[in-house]
């Protein structure tokens, strides 16, 4: 078969490029170690103002539990302006006002005042002064109510469904994300250039003169290249694995995703490279592929917080339903059932990425 | 026989004529070169023998089969050597020649018995292992060559390959080419005057996208009162040589 006769050489000319793959293998596992740490989450000494508006036992108290927690760094503010000052120099990033009566079920309020420019410590604050506040408000309530235990302090609970007997820890609801990203990014480097590269060099012009025909072009280059693309699969999955214990699912399932994306991501970055003229064209084209699809892949948003209009452009990325797809089997431990529809998706963006390819190529090697 | 068959042939891109109602035919076993100054047309002529560029006009047909629904077939038929080398730095010798011949559907044996005759008559046997890219730019050159001839090519397409080359480098191309006459017809473009009236059995001189003439070397020569092609290509030119 000539395709594989194609993607023999091409497998040869990979890996005879030791640079390519000493940046390819050592970046992944460097952009793996940097989302890993980065998105850690293990926020500590975060500088948090108290403010004491009355002198009182309670006051007291929940002032001594808020500055209990090892994520704070407390320190005592004079006023609401003076915290405001102290949020704007960056000394503080953020304070507490406690101003509550002996008797809080008649009088008082426990204000949170907290810096707009960084959401993720905003939530940090509010959820860790809510634990260390609530014991003593509960406890100040059940006194006045002499003691009835059974009044409902709690009408509304809010629980996140994660049943499935593992702990699930802040880059696990992330990790899937990134995996994929980083598999979008060994794999479009690996190809983006593939056919420009030729194109600048001459090759292609000289392979169109031959009667190989586009789609044994293509087709060897896509299996080569997914090769190379399934290696970086399994290196990317460990070294998340080995370094930062995330969370997996069914590993069979897992990989089968993964090597859909990796197949995919090869596609795309032949497509890229078919279409664009030259190295430069292909890089810039590349560039700005990886990021739309990093915006759309749900990552960082969901679809129900974007515009209307983007809706369907992330209906239309495949990276939206393989992230998905990882989501489910990594934090819930569902099965095939559960991802069959997604996995389906990412068949059919890769048929159609890999045909578009040959259909465009076979109109240049005529 | 006429290998090749060229009827009013016409390659336009935009509003520039690059080549504009061109005609000639070409004997088998024939040397067969294109002269004529920059942008004259010559390279796209031989880009659409070669079936890189589909011509907006014109019907070329090459062994009896017409391009236009036959390419294919022709593709088998023909090899194309570039005025750049073209090879891939990352395979050895023997791989380059394997690879680009993937698509003519030699057996393992054959395709084994070309590559080692190709290596041998541009006497590169001893670098068959040898990554191209630690290859000089002459050997490079001969690579290029022998590239085109592991599938026998009954038409050989060469654009300025001798271009950049040392004297010798170039004298051992024109014996090679000599030796392939025996076997292909060969059609060339070259800016070396000398080269041509060495090697060619008749030569097209192109201005303008136009064939000027074609005929033998010194007959052309004769055509304008020139001393040789030197003088007509000047004239060709605009200008004088002394």
């Amino acid at each position: 078969m000539k395709v594989f006769r194609v993607a023999k050489f091409e497998l040869k000319k990979i890996f005879r490029n030791h640079w390519l793959v000493i940046i390819l293998f050592l970046g992944s596992i460097f952009i793996v170690s940097l989302f890993g740490f980065v998105a850690n989450h293990s926020p500590e000494n975060i500088p948090l103002g108290i403010y004491k508006v009355r002198g009182n036992e309670l006051t007291e108290e929940i002032s001594a539990n808020i500055s209990a927690s090892k994520l704070f760094n407390v320190q005592s503010i004079e006023n609401i302006e003076n915290g405001r000052d102290l949020i704007k120099d960056d000394k503080i990033k953020g304070f507490v006002a406690i101003d509550l009566s002996k008797n809080i079920y008649y009088e008082g309020q426990i204000r949170i005042i907290d810096d707009i420019r960084y959401p993720e410590i905003q939530a940090t604050i509010r959820e860790e002064i809510l634990k260390r506040t609530n014991g003593s408000l509960t406890k100040n309530i059940q006194s006045i109510m002499n003691n009835q235990s059974s009044i409902n302090l709690e009408p509304i609970k809010v629980e996140t469904e994660a049943n499935i007997g593992k702990e699930i820890k802040y880059f696990d609801r992330f990790a899937s994300g990134v995996i994929v990203l980083v598999l979008l990014l060994i794999c479009l480097q690996l190809t983006a250039v593939s056919i420009s590269y030729e194109r600048e060099s001459g090759t292609f012009e000289r392979l169109s003169t031959k009667p190989l025909g586009g789609h044994n072009i293509i087709l060897g280059k896509f299996l080569a290249n997914s090769l190379v693309g399934i290696i970086a699969t399994i290196l990317v999955t460990f070294s998340f694995w080995i370094f930062f214990k995330i969370a997996l699912g069914n590993l069979w399932l897992v990989f089968l995703v993964e090597c859909l994306v990796a197949l995919i991501a090869v596609s795309i970055g032949i497509l890229i490279s078919v279409i664009t003229y030259n190295v430069t064209t292909s890089i810039q084209v590349s560039f700005y592929a990886f990021f739309a699809f990093v915006i759309t892949s749900q990552l960082f948003w969901t679809k129900e917080n974007v515009h209307g209009a983007v809706k369907g452009i992330i209906a239309l990325s495949p990276f939206t339903y393989a992230v998905e797809a990882l989501k489910k089997i990594n934090l819930y431990n569902w099965g095939w059932q559960e991802i069959r529809i997604d996995v389906l998706y990412l068949l059919v963006f890769l048929m159609l990425f890999t045909i578009l390819s040959v259909l465009l190529l076979r109109k240049q090697v005529k | 026989m006429d290998v090749i068959e060229v009827k009013n042939l016409k390659k336009y891109f935009s509003s520039t004529k690059a080549v504009d109602d061109i005609s000639f035919e070409i004997a088998k076993g024939e040397i067969f070169g294109f002269l004529g100054p920059n942008g004259s047309g010559k390279t796209t002529t031989l880009r659409m023998l070669a079936t890189i560029l589909r011509p907006t006009e014109g019907e070329i047909i090459i062994l009896q089969k017409n391009l236009r629904n036959n390419i294919y077939k022709v593709k088998k038929e023909i090899g194309y050597i570039p005025q750049k080398e073209a090879l891939y730095p990352d395979l050895t010798v023997k791989e380059n020649l394997e690879f680009f011949n993937i698509g003519y559907d030699l057996s393992r044996e054959l395709m084994e018995k070309k590559i080692q005759e190709a290596l041998r008559l541009l006497k590169l046997d001893a670098k068959s292992n040898m990554l191209a890219r630690t290859l000089s730019g002459g050997f490079l050159k001969r690579l290029s060559i022998a590239v085109e001839l592991v599938h026998n090519p009954e038409v050989l397409i060469c654009d300025e390959i001798t271009v950049g080359l040392d004297p010798v480098s170039r004298h051992d191309i024109w014996e090679v080419l000599k030796k392939l006459k025996k076997h292909s017809t060969i059609i060339f473009t070259t800016h070396y005057l000398e080269e041509a009236e060495e090697l060619c059995d008749r030569v097209a001189l192109m201005s303008g996208g136009r064939i000027l003439c074609i005929g033998k070397p010194r007959e052309i020569a004769d055509n304008f009162k020139a001393k040789n092609l030197n003088h007509v290509f000047a004239k060709l030119a605009g200008g004088e040589i002394n």
